[in-house]
């Protein structure tokens, strides 16, 4: 089990990360809410060792996207639920409301892409998907932004 | 600010509400660790059912007959794997990446959350005891306990590796890798791809991949991609004449290279299979379950999987645009299956 501190530390430093991948994941906040408890209950109870603060975050990151992966096929599942977070701006309204337009599978693409700077290898790996339908979803996803934005 | 800025900053904004109280997460763990045992269990008597089927089903070509993995949870630090026929077939797959046990919930829900079922794999390039499949079965199972932590792969990137000009259209970024692609190949005799195009509309890819318009009227293709033997996949939307409309991922593999995609089903038991012999004079095997369905086609030089995104009980994005067997029927004779070179 990780030490107390330890996992404040990283529970601090990822929370936020893990629940913008569960939201781009899950599309709802509820749901991401509590993938964000079920997760860092795992950092809790593992015995895993830590080399590095990445090799922290690459574990989260991974255990949350089967988190969602598992929720989604399970029968948990729950309806859409619209974020209340007030935007500093309308248009950073408008590209959010597009982006969770998007299926699920680009917007995951899209936040591990954009957000926290991963490579397409790195995302092929982590979703278990090829290099090349990384790379597809990335461009059908600006396609389709492109085209919400356009009607704005 | 570029693209990516303004992404940031809009997503930067969005935080959990969630916060860490030790004494909460100190009385999870117990309720975790009873948990534990009783997934263990559960997860043992699984094994059992899977490996009994694979007996009983064997002269049965569906599903079963593709299937070259199962991933049970169980408890914390132990996952199996089970294959249905050879023993080259068998693939440890490790669904959470780290050993993670999948079953605990928030506090709230840990006493009535159903055990986590298995998760079963099938090949797309074959039934199981095919070539294509044995070797996709033996890379799936090197991939998935080579650089478990990622740490080689932080260390590349998106930079060069040396490779790419061969192995390019594999997840290969290591010597390492590399060799024990071509040891897989070269044993099951079977060429990698050495090209990929991105085909950009329905036109292109009935004049690439098929004699005629095997999509007929009903389909849309987009985000298409072609190998250069013939192999191609497409994302798909069909309109059937009811008024549904079907999302799905359209898979043709030609035989004879390695195609290293595999397929998570779900749970094989969830499925109702039967064989339909469409409009366009192919028998195709079906199989729907309350999530997806699959509509399977060997055509001898290929294997066609269409991996549709709804299911009895669930649609694409809600719960609207569910399926029927019927539905799926219909839907299967939208395309002529005929015609695909």
């Amino acid at each position: 089990m990780l030490e107390h501190d330890v996992f404040l530390v990283l529970a601090e430093k990822y929370k936020d990360t893990v629940f913008r991948i569960a939201l781009s994941y899950l599309g709802n906040t509820y749901d991401a809410d509590d993938i964000v408890q079920d997760v860092f209950m795992k950092l809790y109870i593992t015995n895993k060792h830590f080399a590095s603060d990445d090799h922290a975050r690459y574990w989260l990151i991974r255990v949350t996207l089967n988190a969602c992966k598992n929720l989604l096929k399970s029968s948990w599942k729950t309806k859409k639920i619209a974020v209340t977070t007030a935007f500093e701006q309308k248009e950073q309204e408008y590209l959010y409301q597009a982006v969770m337009g998007l299926p699920e599978k680009y917007r995951t693409v899209l936040y591990l892409y954009y957000y926290e700077d991963f490579s397409v290898k790195e995302i092929a790996k982590m979703q278990k998907i090829k290099v090349s339908a990384v790379t597809t979803r990335l461009s059908r996803a600006r396609d389709q932004l492109k085209e919400v934005w356009k009607n704005e | 600010m570029n693209n990516k800025d303004f992404y940031k900053t809009t997503f930067s904004q969005l935080h959990t509400t969630k916060n860490f109280n030790m004494e909460d997460y100190k009385k999870m763990k117990i309720k975790q660790k009873r948990i534990n045992k009783i997934v263990a269990a559960a997860a043992f008597v699984c094994i059992i059912l899977v490996t009994s089927s694979s007996v009983y089903a064997s002269n049965m070509f569906g599903l079963k007959d593709m299937l070259i993995g199962i991933i049970t949870p169980t408890s914390a630090n132990s996952n199996v794997s089970q294959s249905n026929s050879s023993d080259e077939n068998n693939i440890a797959q490790n669904n959470t990446s780290e050993s993670i046990n999948d079953n605990t919930v928030s506090e709230n829900r840990v006493t009535d959350k159903p055990v986590a079922s298995p998760y079963e794999y099938i090949s797309l390039q074959g039934f199981a005891d095919s070539n294509e499949s044995k070797a996709v079965a033996e890379w799936t199972n090197f991939c998935e306990s080579y650089d478990r932590d990622g740490v080689l792969l932080a260390q590349v990137g998106n930079g060069p590796t040396g490779l790419d000009s061969k192995y390019d259209l594999y997840l290969v970024y290591t010597q390492e890798m590399a060799d024990k692609l071509d040891e897989i190949v070269k044993k099951y005799n079977l060429s990698l791809h050495s090209s990929i195009i991105d085909i950009t509309n329905t036109d292109e890819l009935i004049q690439k991949a098929g004699s005629g318009n095997f999509l007929g009227m009903a389909n849309t293709a987009y985000s298409t991609y072609m190998y250069e033997d013939g192999t191609f996949h497409f994302d798909g939307c069909a309109n059937l004449d009811n008024g549904l409309k079907i999302e799905y991922q359209f898979m043709n593999c030609k035989k004879g290279a390695f195609t290293d995609t595999i397929l998570n089903i779900g749970s094989i038991k969830d499925y109702d299979e039967w064989t339909y012999t469409t409009t366009s004079g192919i028998t195709v095997n079906l199989a729907i379950s309350p999530n997806k369905s699959l509509i399977i086609a060997d055509l001898g030089d290929s294997f066609i999987t269409i991996n549709v995104l709804a299911g009895t009980e669930h649609g694409f994005l809600d719960d609207n645009g569910k399926i029927t067997s019927s539905d799926l029927e219909s839907f299967a004779n939208t395309f002529d299956f005929s015609l695909i070179k």
